[in-house]
């Protein structure tokens, strides 16, 4: 397989490195080789957040990377930051709560409710779970094993609510 | 062979943890961004591992710290960014004048002032060498991967008891937030600092490649430690021309003559280059992607320079020897580039490519794009 490029983009709270490292770890631990890279504002809350991984089967020669092959954004403030990294020929995934950009006719566009389906209506949940969900949901785009993520969602604290999360994201 | 493990790590993290299996066994420090899960780590590895960890109220009282602990048998750390390397200059002068084995993390972030606190940048390269007063020197290193970020913690642990010295580790913020596979070996080299024999100087060595031994207080030596100008037996002696000058030129000598041993570094293709690309840290990676995705088109040969100072010439002037042009590519407005110009001496064109502001990596398909300009 080639170096898969995946970047997923939200804001601080959302939980954006919390899911790439989760899927990042599921994969070393299965012997893939992956590099993930995180990046953030000052704020931390509230700004764009972006987890970059890269996912080879051969050593990975540099983890940083101008363009994307699968982009999913989970707000609408990181969306114009995630658009000018993305694929020409690549796979844009956005939360319905983002405005649906002008993209070239080759990206292909998937729109699911991730925040909506995952936040339960908690008050004050910038959709903290809805990360967890997209991965589900690129599990089921065959992008890497539902199992792989499952496996490494069911430890931890708040392993129900994250299983859960994968859950649904695998069900759109 | 060494067997290893394989684990999944961030820079910070295996920086923490290349210090620990080195035997570091104290660390206090002030939190601040990039460099702080270093700290983090420390605070829960540290004592469940039989050591010492403070938060102190801020990077001058953390260095300061770090020198009482050193004097005291302990093999100390602390990890800060810009703004607190600042603040630690005066420390690190005095661990210099006293012969202090210590290690300060430094994760590059954009400055100047508080700059840009989650960005990287490589603008304190020059700072790591000569951030402070008077004629000195310490030894900077500077990992590419997270690979380099275990190994290099180590030797540079290592170098600081084996030269009775402060180091500097330059790690950026995006080394420090990658998480990259790393296989650690099971058994790791430590180095413990020699102690006096039969009334050995704590401050004088008849070698100037070998450093004096190092008392351990509590054992009976009569001992001075003082930043002052002093003589091997520790007096102070701040109007005295000779000894300052045999202490300032010992001080300098026993880095400086033991530069061939300290240097690391990665040269890649350097027979038949065209264009030669010299980069550390980060930019490294980039700078080996490009010449991948340059294939044949280009015959690009690449150094990785793992050491920073002091440095061993001979790469630099191979690839000058050779090269029709090098390429200096940096997170900063051009630092490691005043090196590569003086070194090369003409013997080919240097130019630099820098990128700074917003934490943004040099991209190997901009790097490439740069390598095809310069080889005209």
């Amino acid at each position: 397989m080639a170096e898969l490029r995946l970047r997923l983009s939200g804001i601080g709270g959302q939980g954006i490195v919390f899911s790439g490292r989760l899927l990042a770890q599921a994969l070393a631990e299965e012997g893939r080789e992956v590099a993930l890279r995180y990046a953030y504002g000052a704020e931390v809350m509230g700004t764009p957040v972006h987890a970059e991984l890269a996912i080879s089967e051969e050593p990975i020669l540099c983890p940083y990377f101008s363009r994307a092959d699968v982009a999913v954004v989970l707000h609408a403030k990181a969306l114009a930051e995630a658009l000018s990294g993305l694929s020409s020929s690549g796979l844009l995934v956005l939360d319905s709560s983002v405005p649906k950009p002008r993209v070239a006719e080759s990206v292909r566009v998937e729109v699911r409710p991730f925040v909506a389906r995952s936040t339960k209506g908690r008050p004050g949940d910038p959709g903290r779970l809805a990360p967890v969900a997209a991965l589900g949901f690129l599990a089921k785009l065959g992008f890497f094993p539902f199992e792989s993520i499952l496996r490494a969602a069911s430890s931890g604290r708040s392993a129900q609510e994250n299983v859960e999360a994968l859950q649904i994201g695998f069900a759109f | 062979m060494n067997p290893k493990e394989r684990k999944f790590w961030s820079g910070n993290v295996a920086v923490a943890e290349g210090a620990l299996a080195a035997g570091i066994d104290f660390y206090a420090g002030y939190p601040i961004t990039p460099s702080s899960e270093i700290m983090e780590h420390m605070a829960r590895e540290l004592p469940r591992r039989g050591g010492i960890f403070l938060q102190a109220e801020d990077e001058i009282a953390a260095i300061f710290l770090l020198l009482g602990a050193s004097w005291a048998d302990a093999k100390p750390i602390t990890a800060t960014s810009g703004p607190g390397f600042s603040l630690m200059q005066e420390g690190l002068g005095i661990a210099v004048m006293t012969e202090t084995p210590l290690l300060v993390v430094d994760v590059m972030r954009a400055g100047p002032g508080t700059g840009q606190a989650s960005k990287a940048a490589q603008g304190d390269l020059l700072q790591a060498r000569w951030g402070r007063h008077g004629d000195q020197i310490l030894p900077v290193f500077a990992p590419a991967s997270v690979q380099d970020c275990f190994e290099l913690t180590v030797f540079a642990v290592n170098t600081a008891e084996r030269l009775r010295t402060p180091v500097v580790l330059l790690s950026d913020e995006l080394l420090a937030h990658t998480w990259e596979t790393v296989q650690v070996p099971t058994d790791v080299e430590r180095v413990e600092r020699r102690r006096p024999q039969d009334h050995e100087p704590a401050f004088g060595s008849p070698d100037p490649k070998i450093p004096p031994p190092m008392p351990r207080l509590g054992e009976g030596h009569a001992l001075l430690v003082t930043g002052s100008t002093h003589d091997p037996w520790g007096f102070r002696r701040t109007s005295d021309p000779k000894t300052h000058r045999e202490l300032v030129e010992r001080l300098w000598n026993k880095i400086w003559l033991n530069r061939e041993n300290l240097f690391r570094y990665e040269a890649v293709d350097v027979e038949g280059a065209e264009v030669g690309v010299v980069a550390y840290g980060s930019v490294a990676r980039s700078a080996l992607a490009a010449k991948k995705l340059l294939g044949g088109k280009v015959q690009v040969a690449v150094v990785v320079l793992k050491t920073l100072w002091p440095l061993a010439e001979e790469p630099i002037a191979a690839l000058a020897e050779r090269a029709k042009a090098i390429l200096v590519p940096e997170l900063s407005l051009g630092q490691l580039l005043w090196d590569v110009e003086r070194i090369a001496a003409g013997r080919c064109p240097v130019v630099g490519f820098s990128k700074i502001g917003g934490g943004l990596p040099i991209y190997p398909e901009e790097l490439a794009q740069k390598i095809l300009e310069v080889r005209g």
